[in-house]
């Protein structure tokens, strides 16, 4: 490799990255300095401490938040922050036919919530299968799927691996029809408030079936991955692996796309 | 400070990736800089300095909990969400995707030792004696770890982003 000219163009490229502009920083911390007396470290832990408690208490005043603090479940390294889970569910995306039998998607007049862009470590299926620490399944279900449109590959410090996989809506490519997350120990995710939660199982592997818009973050040191389709989703763990299908499925449907992984 | 103001929020910002995130870094660094002024010999560039400590900071903020809790709150309140700029519709991904993103997006990729030095060197354009204050390291060490980041950065580029493969090419 010749470095220099790497090195070279590297600079180049990068003095071009748009950064967002620079805010007033100099007159905040003329501010914040004029303000009072300088505080000791141990005050101002103890003060980000309280500072985190009087928002959790904040939060579980307001009648529409405090839901969000009821419940914390975890299924692989996926938590929910969540209501008590409700026995089934009782919001159903309907769906025309099994996700076994489908050969379109449903067609709907509301536009995708996510945006697909820009996510980290984009690639092609065979090398995303060369460099992640284990394997890519992919559902044979419904027939028409495929292999994915969008692949996606993140690390952070090769232990936390997270492969998104995610198949575009064919009569409507501004949204996505069916994404599948593969993520790996070491990552954190979370969801907060879904509407429904069931626990389930594919393939008699222990899972989690959730209704509703809700947000979703992934946390691995960068926060990088957002819900991809909106919709529902099921997640389910296998050898270590954390699996989230997220669709316009129902739970049936969709626990028999997971079921299909090959 | 306003002469370095715009320097310590993008070096936060390339760390963290969210603007409100760098802007408190950078200020906190201020704030600290100038409680600890007595302590920097007469001398020594105050740039490096304050970048030395606005990685310190930006490196404690990725690992603690106030993302998640600033998080929580901006999620509830329906704050706009947080991380990086210029999210775009996928319709839009192709036109939309500038080669600056997609090499940042590739620095993201490597070790934070590897980002760091990447981002003193080539998004901030300091020289190897900058870079070298600013990361509390010699010269020579600040040379030899840019030059393996640099192979690194080479290979993620390789693997994962094609659309910068004319970065790569024939050098």
């Amino acid at each position: 490799m010749n470095e220099t000219r790497f090195d070279a163009r590297m600079r180049d490229h990068a003095a071009t990255l748009a950064y967002p502009p620079t805010p007033d920083i100099a007159g905040r911390v003329w501010a914040r300095l004029s303000a009072g007396p300088q505080r000791r470290p141990q005050r101002a832990l103890l003060a980000s401490v309280v500072a985190v408690l009087i928002l959790c208490l904040v939060l579980s005043a307001v009648p529409e938040t405090r839901a969000l603090m009821l419940r914390v479940l975890r299924i692989g390294v996926v938590q929910i922050v969540a209501p008590e889970p409700t026995p089934t569910p009782h919001v159903t995306v309907p769906s025309p036919r099994p996700a076994a039998a489908s050969a379109t998607p449903r067609p709907t007049p509301k536009p995708v919530q996510a945006a697909l862009f820009p996510f980290m470590g984009k690639t092609t299926l065979d090398a995303a299968r060369k460099s992640a620490p284990f394997s890519i399944p992919l559902p044979s279900l419904p027939a028409d799927l495929g292999q994915p449109d969008l692949v996606f590959i993140q690390r952070q410090f090769d232990e936390a691996v997270v492969v998104v996989l995610i198949w575009m809506d064919p009569s409507d490519t501004t949204r996505a029809r069916l994404s599948l997350h593969l993520l790996s120990k070491n990552v954190l995710a979370q969801k907060f408030a879904p509407r429904v939660i069931v626990k389930t199982t594919v393939d008699g592997h222990p899972g989690v079936w959730a209704e509703g818009e809700y947000p979703f973050v992934l946390r691995s040191g960068d926060i990088e991955v957002r819900r991809i389709v909106d919709g529902n989703t099921l997640i389910w763990v296998r050898d270590g692996i954390t699996y989230r299908l997220e669709s316009r499925m129902t739970l049936d449907e969709a626990r028999k796309v997971a079921e299909s992984l090959r | 400070m306003q002469t370095h103001q715009q320097a310590l929020f993008r070096l936060a910002f390339l760390m963290l990736g969210d603007a409100a995130d760098a802007d408190d870094v950078a200020q906190e660094a201020f704030v600290r800089a100038y409680r600890a002024i007595d302590r920097l010999d007469a001398g020594r560039p105050i740039k490096p300095w304050l970048l030395a400590i606005t990685a310190n900071l930006a490196r404690n903020r990725r690992r603690s909990l106030t993302r998640f809790a600033g998080m929580l709150k901006r999620l509830v309140f329906n704050e706009p969400a947080l991380v990086v700029p210029m999210e775009q519709p996928v319709v839009h991904l192709a036109e939309l995707r500038h080669r600056a993103d997609a090499l940042w997006r590739a620095v993201r990729q490597l070790r934070a030792a590897d980002q760091e030095v990447l981002y003193l060197r080539h998004f901030l354009a300091l020289s190897e004696a900058e870079a070298a204050e600013a990361l509390g390291v010699a010269a020579g060490t600040v040379k030899s770890r840019s030059s393996r980041a640099l192979a690194r950065l080479k290979a993620a580029i390789e693997r994962d982003f094609p659309e910068l493969r004319e970065l790569v090419d024939d050098a």
